[in-house]
């Protein structure tokens, strides 16, 4: 190698590294208020969720009709936006589109964020956390749920794994250049975690293909784990469930939300840590036309979910039908409204350039989530109000739902926990794989790092 | 100082449950009903309606109704609603409310399950147990002629069911206010058979004839497994009744649909090809995981020492 071309990689190491490992050292005051502020909302679902464990279920809005509320909502929600992990890590990236590498970490890391927040929060929905074991000794394999937890599981190991094997060649760095920048406890960590990385030939041949394993197999891994989510509902007799296309129709909203979740995020990020040269533009408008390719897919299954059994008018579905679609039914505005500001309106917007700039992108990213949120809640509810066999003997007000106070506390919780993680892992790692924006400009990875 | 605290803390949260407790016992009594009266005519027709509702609705736990001083159920256990008690302290509207909102533990509210007028109807069944009850004078309720009621004393009733012709006959015999044998006539007997959660009417308005005896078809009831149904016979003041357990068939064997491998199954009944799926396809992914987690212990050992 020549002189000069060394010359050059130092350079442009130089400034990758003083881009992308700034953020790690630095606790900027908006940094700190948003932590304190997640904190607050967290303590107090604490305090909240010390309600519910005491009194049990009954302090929430779920009675004999609607045992499924918000936290169910919640989780189909969280698997949901985890699935980002996959959809760009895995499906684009072995497509070998080469534009999602600096924003494929922050996918990873959305994924195990929201992953692990699934698990808790079915956790929150039980009355008797205490006798959560008794699933795994005394769980039926013919039951999606056991399905559900293995898959879950299952899929928090590979995000795990697929978070920190990209980020060896980067902990390397970390560990060779930043041992005075750092606190010692931090530096130890990046020493263990970087697992001796040295850059050698042979250790980027077992990571690439370490890599490209776990690649393949998070997409039927992740297939499963909304498909058997989606199950949960689906293998059950309900109008509103009772649906062939349950799975790919759960898969496909989940790249809705999943690609809305991390728009937000990557505009955020940017914005914080300063990383305009990496997040391009150009990002955002790749993004804002892989958004509106997975809508329009979700459109096209929201089409066949809705309006198939709404021809048909079946007893029990005319009456779901009619409380989502019906102005004055009792998830009319809500239905409309998500499906408005959660597909119809961003797939209209995405058609156009000027919105898919960052910021009009964040804005469709914020309306995409908070409407799959929305949708998830209206997937899960109103079917459970119009039960095929009416329950008999129980009071007037059990055949509504109305979330108490406690059970929103606890979500809003839940969420923030999920956004925690997502902060501390976007502030204790580098949000952008260095050694692979590297090895696009053209820096011989495997001499210098 | 501390401990008196303690102690005063302690008095005000085991009062505080002991409150909760009762309020969640407690009866509901609508304002503008809790001195109503009855709101239906207190007459045959209406008794009989709400035996019939009472059969279906409510014998299930409260059982057979008898006229009795005091309640002879045990603590916790649905009262007899026949005990004086009972009908001394509660107007007609305020059983009419405890039907219709139930008190929040045993007692499940009826309003959704129940007609307005057929629990007005119950009510007047419950009254005709009430030794002293004095029905509200309307001017719509039928004059209550009681064509040639019977005013002897029922001493036996015997119930008995023909296989061949499938007729269950019930016969009665009386004794007037002087000892002396007399067949009783036009006394309403209910015919029932006997079910979880409610019997099934057989006949409930026919009155016996000449013979002290009415007659009833037994149509197609599913049995036991023995081939048997219970067939209950009752006179309507409930002072006596019979109970005969028939044979109708020979019997038949249950599958219990829990036997054998299905998706619906125990635990332990797993089909197959169902654990093998899973299990192929859990402990796949877990050796990719496993391979994985190795090959990081590859790259560790590729370190620069």
């Amino acid at each position: 190698m020549s002189e000069i071309k060394k010359q050059d990689d130092n350079v442009i190491m130089e400034k990758i590294r003083k881009d992308i490992l700034t953020p790690l050292t630095t606790f900027p005051l908006g940094f700190k208020i948003w932590v304190g502020s997640l904190l607050t909302i967290i303590a107090v679902s604490i305090w909240a969720y010390t309600i519910q464990f005491q009194d049990g279920l009954g302090v929430t809005g779920m009675r004999d009709y609607v045992s499924w509320g918000l936290y169910i909502a919640s989780f189909v929600f969280f698997v949901a936006t985890a699935l980002v992990g996959m959809l760009i890590s895995a499906v684009v990236g072995l497509l070998g589109q080469k534009w999602i590498i600096p924003i494929s970490r922050i996918s990873e890391m959305i994924a195990l964020a929201f992953v692990m927040m699934a698990g808790v929060v079915i956790v929150v929905d039980m009355g008797r956390p205490d006798r959560l074991l008794n699933l795994f000794i005394h769980g039926r394999f013919q039951s999606p749920i056991v399905w559900d937890v293995t898959v879950v599981n299952a899929y928090v190991f590979i995000s795990i794994l697929l978070l920190l094997l990209p980020m060896l060649p980067d902990l390397g760095i970390i560990r060779n250049h930043m041992k005075k920048d750092l606190p010692k406890w931090q530096w130890n960590m990046y020493n263990i975690l970087s697992l001796g990385w040295a850059g050698t030939p042979g250790q980027y041949k077992i990571l690439h293909r370490t890599i490209r394993v776990l690649l393949i197999l998070i997409v039927p891994v992740a297939l499963a784990i909304h498909t058997v989510t989606s199950w949960l509902s689906a293998l059950t007799l309900r109008a509103g469930w009772d649906s062939t296309i349950f799975g790919p129709y759960y898969v496909t909203g989940a790249f809705v939300a999943g690609s809305g979740a991390l728009i937000v995020a990557m505009y955020f990020i940017r914005r914080a840590y300063k990383l305009e040269d990496y997040i391009t533009d150009f990002h955002f408008d790749k993004m804002g036309k892989l958004m509106v390719l997975v809508s329009l897919v979700y459109l096209y299954f929201n089409l066949n979910e809705f309006l198939v059994p709404a021809y048909k008018m079946k007893t029990a579905d005319a009456h779901h039908i009619h409380t989502l679609f019906s102005l004055h039914g009792e998830y009319g505005v809500m239905f409309w409204l998500t499906q408005t500001f959660g597909l119809l309106l961003p797939i209209f917007l995405g058609f156009f350039k000027r919105f898919r700039k960052p910021f009009p992108m964040m804005l469709i990213g914020a309306s995409l989530v908070v409407g799959a949120w929305f949708k998830r809640v209206i997937i899960v509810v109103p079917t459970l109000i119009h039960a095929h066999l009416p329950i008999q003997n129980v009071p007037e007000n059990f055949t509504e739902y109305n979330a108490t106070g406690i059970e929103i506390t606890v979500t809003l919780g839940v969420i923030a926990v999920a956004v925690l993680i997502i902060t501390i892992l976007a502030k204790l790692f580098p949000v952008i794989p260095m050694w692979e924006i590297a090895e696009e400009k053209g820096v011989d990875i495997e001499k210098d790092l | 100082m501390k401990k008196n605290i303690l102690n005063i803390l302690g008095l005000i949260s085991i009062s505080l449950l002991i409150m909760g407790n009762v309020q969640a016992q407690q009866w509901t009594i609508d304002p503008e009903l809790k001195d109503a009266q009855l709101k239906v005519a207190y007459d045959e027709a209406s008794i009989d309606a709400g035996r019939a509702a009472y059969e279906k609705n409510c014998k299930v736990c409260h059982l057979e109704i008898s006229a009795i001083e005091k309640n002879d159920r045990a603590a916790g256990a649905a009262p007899n609603l026949g005990n004086q008690e009972f009908h001394k302290s509660n107007t007609d509207g305020e059983i009419y409310c405890k039907i219709s909102h139930g008190n929040g533990a045993g007692m499940p509210p009826y309003e959704s399950m129940i007609s307005e007028d057929d629990r007005w109807k119950l009510v007047a069944y419950f009254r005709s147990y009430c030794d002293s009850y004095e029905a509200p004078i309307s001017d719509d309720a039928a004059p209550t002629v009681v064509a040639e009621k019977f005013e002897g004393t029922i001493t036996n009733m015997t119930l008995s069911y023909d296989v061949e012709s499938k007729i269950a006959s019930v016969v009665l015999e009386g004794k007037d206010s002087a000892g002396n044998k007399v067949i009783p006539k036009n006394v309403k007997v209910s015919v029932y058979v006997k079910r979880y959660f409610g019997n099934l009417p057989l006949c409930t308005d026919k009155k016996t004839d000449d013979k002290g005896m009415i007659t009833t078809e037994l149509g197609a009831v599913p049995t036991d497994t023995n081939g048997f149904v219970t067939i209950i016979a009752t006179a309507n003041d409930g002072k006596v009744s019979a109970e005969a357990s028939v044979q109708l068939n020979e019997g038949w064997t249950w599958e219990n649909p829990l036997d054998g491998e299905h998706m619906w199954a125990t635990r332990d009944k797993t089909p197959l090809w169902l654990l093998i799926s899973y299990l192929s396809v859990t402990i796949g992914v877990m050796l990719v995981i496993g391979w994985a987690a190795f090959q990081m212990f590859r790259i560790y050992n590729l370190r620069e020492r």
